[in-house]
């Protein structure tokens, strides 16, 4: 009986130019923006910008000049109005610090007196500090590179003036340093799920109401719950086809992000899709039995899509939720689209330690998508889902 | 055989059936004849099992609807008022849906497909996707589902609304041979000619109770008037609603 239901409903949205293009684009757009804007954001956190600065005496003091140079600190004249200045046809922004070495400069320091350096800067400017402390770092190398000299110069080991050392180590993993782009990216392959349900779900129930073909089909001697299940089912294909669509694209597209670049070793590989593959299988049931459920209690296809709108916030929210959340239960991980979330994130940073909230998780979204389903059957029996009263 | 008892149904304040009560008796043709709103798609919905009454019971050759409405459902063909088509499937794939729907399948149903799509002669269009198909061509594909699994009654809620003449004469013409067949046919209807030409009994409703019961000849003869139409008039008490 499902199977004959199971069989009109896929031949019925496989033939819905409306679903099938709603389904790949969902599923497409999601790689296509993860794979953008992981490109963009290593660019970002990777270039330096030049730094124009206004540079007095330059001619005092050529080392420290070309050392600044090869940090991207440029010398550029202050521009008389405003910070914006014109630099080979570009318009670049002026930091408006000055540094002026002193007139006396390169003869106290040929002398081994202190030679005086004035930075003049607005302080109450954004991101005035970190500026000129990058210009103060070049200074203190300088200064750090002629005090060793001199020292050897005076027969004196260069150590006696370093009474302690520092060593400053990054204990982070490259794959941990990622962490936020990973964490959406299991955000969009969620999203793609439920994106790629969406039109299918609507047209299958509040849409086969309007066509006045559910009414017909409810008379006829099949159980409610079976016509659910077979919708549902018909559903989730269509989130699993989105899912599978996503996660290949994914696995194609990655290697174009610059990741090592990052210093970052991370690499989207089939078995990796396939572990996430699996781990999506419950929630497409649960994406499909929930979008129905609310698409069923709408009046017309209308109402429908303004309500499933706000289950494509459940795969963004929720995590996100969960993020900033200070209570954190194990059992939070059992829940459906949390667990999912969880398990991709944790997957992908390399950081999933126990498969049990995970399998957990796959059979807890499993019996609610069921409770769910149960109860969209329940209420196909009353007189006012049916005729949407 | 169809048959109800003391149906009762409130919509809100509004009583959509009261106490009403009648039967339908297998290679006859009954005619459910009353004005729009009187109650008739109700009572229907309420003997498919669809809606639940708040008394009364629908019963199918002998199966309570509302106790097993699956049951029940498994003996009759339901031609439904609006068509509800599925536009994305053929008329074959439409068909063998709901075969399907009514446990056939395998070689049974393609049989069983095939020979009702002989039957109605639509040979050529079964295998035509249904959105584009004339009222007419749709007529024949839902009268061809309704009677796929050969049932014992066929159940029709305004059959020939939006009908053009040729199609609804082909309708008749195919109620006339299943009712040779000893089939139980229940229609439903406003349209006084095409029940006064039909059927073997007619049943008047308005506002949800009977208003009438028996052969249009009986009607006339209770009413003392000459004519169905003056009969039926005078039955329901106004002429509103009621297409000559």
């Amino acid at each position: 009986m499902i199977w004959a239901l199971l069989k009109k409903e896929i031949l019925d949205s496989v033939r819905d130019k409306r679903s099938v293009t709603a389904a790949l684009l969902g599923a497409m757009i999601g790689p296509f923006i993860m794979v953008a804007m992981f490109s963009f954001s290593i660019e970002q956190s990777r270039s330096q910008d030049t730094l124009y600065v206004d540079i007095e005496n330059a001619e005092l003091a050529p080392q420290i000049v070309e050392l600044f140079d090869r940090e991207d600190i440029k010398h550029f004249d202050m521009p008389e109005e405003g910070d914006k200045i014109e630099v080979d046809g570009e318009s670049e922004t002026h930091s408006g610090i000055v540094i002026r070495f002193d007139e006396s400069f390169a003869e106290n320091l040929a002398k081994a007196k202190p030679a005086e350096v004035v930075i003049t800067t607005d302080h109450s400017e954004k991101d005035a500090r970190s500026k000129v402390s990058r210009v103060k770092k070049v200074l203190n190398q300088y200064q750090g590179a002629v005090v060793q000299m001199r020292l050897i110069a005076r027969g004196i080991s260069p150590n006696v003036a370093n009474a302690i050392k520092v060593t400053d180590r990054d204990t982070s993993t490259p794959e941990s340093k990622s962490g936020m782009l990973l964490g959406m990216m299991a955000v969009f392959i969620l999203m793609s799920v439920f994106i790629s349900s969406t039109n299918v779900a609507i047209d299958s129930s509040a849409g086969e109401r309007e066509r006045n073909s559910l009414e017909l089909l409810l008379m006829q001697p099949v159980s409610t719950f079976d016509v659910v299940a077979a919708k549902t089912i018909n559903t989730a294909l269509f989130g699993m086809a989105g899912a599978t669509l996503t996660l290949v694209l994914t696995a194609v597209l990655f290697p174009f992000v610059p990741l090592h670049k990052i210093g970052m070793a991370f690499n989207f590989d089939a078995v990796l899709a396939l572990k996430i593959w699996l781990i999506l299988l419950p929630l497409t049931l649960f994406a499909a039995s929930f979008q129905l459920a609310s698409a069923f209690h709408a009046k017309s296809f209308k109402e429908a899509q303004s309500y499933i709108q706000y289950s494509l916030a459940i795969p963004t929210v929720i995590p996100m939720m969960i993020e900033m959340m200070e209570y954190k239960h194990e059992l939070l991980q059992w829940i459906p689209v949390i667990t999912q979330q969880q398990a991709i994130s944790q997957l992908v940073r390399g950081e999933l330690e126990s498969y049990l909230p995970v399998a957990m998780g796959f059979v807890v979204t499993l019996i609610v998508s069921l409770g769910i389903s149960l109860f969209t059957a329940r209420s196909l029996r009353s007189e006012k889902v049916v005729l949407g009263l | 055989m169809l048959e109800v008892k003391n149906l009762e149904k409130s919509f809100g304040d509004f009583k959509a059936l009261n106490n009403l009560s009648f039967s339908a008796q297998d290679g006859q043709i009954t005619g459910l004849l009353g004005p729009n709103g009187a109650g008739k798609t109700t009572a229907l919905r309420v003997l498919y099992g669809l809606l639940k009454a708040d008394g009364g019971v629908g019963i199918i050759n002998g199966v309570d609807s509302s106790v097993d409405p699956r049951g029940a459902r498994k003996h009759i063909g339901i031609f439904p008022d609006k068509f509800g088509l599925y536009e994305r499937l053929t008329a074959r794939e439409q068909i063998s849906y709901f075969a399907g729907l009514h446990g056939l399948a395998g070689d049974a149903l393609a049989t069983a497909v095939d020979k009702v799509i002989q039957k109605l002669s639509i040979e050529d269009i079964a295998d035509r996707r249904c959105e584009g198909f004339s009222q007419g061509q749709r007529m024949k594909v839902v009268l061809a589902q309704s009677l796929v699994h050969e049932p014992k009654n066929l159940i029709l809620d305004e059959p020939t609304r939006g009908l053009d003449v040729m199609s609804t004469r082909i309708l008749r013409d195919i109620l006339s041979d299943l009712k040779a067949q000893g089939i139980c046919i229940l229609f439903s209807s406003h349209v006084m000619q095409e029940v006064a030409a039909l059927c073997d009994k007619v049943i008047v409703i308005s506002n949800g109770e009977i208003a009438g019961e028996g052969t249009p000849e009986e009607l006339c003869e209770r009413t003392g008037e000459t004519s169905l139409e003056e009969a039926f008039v005078k039955l329901i008490g106004t002429d509103e609603g009621i297409a000559a």
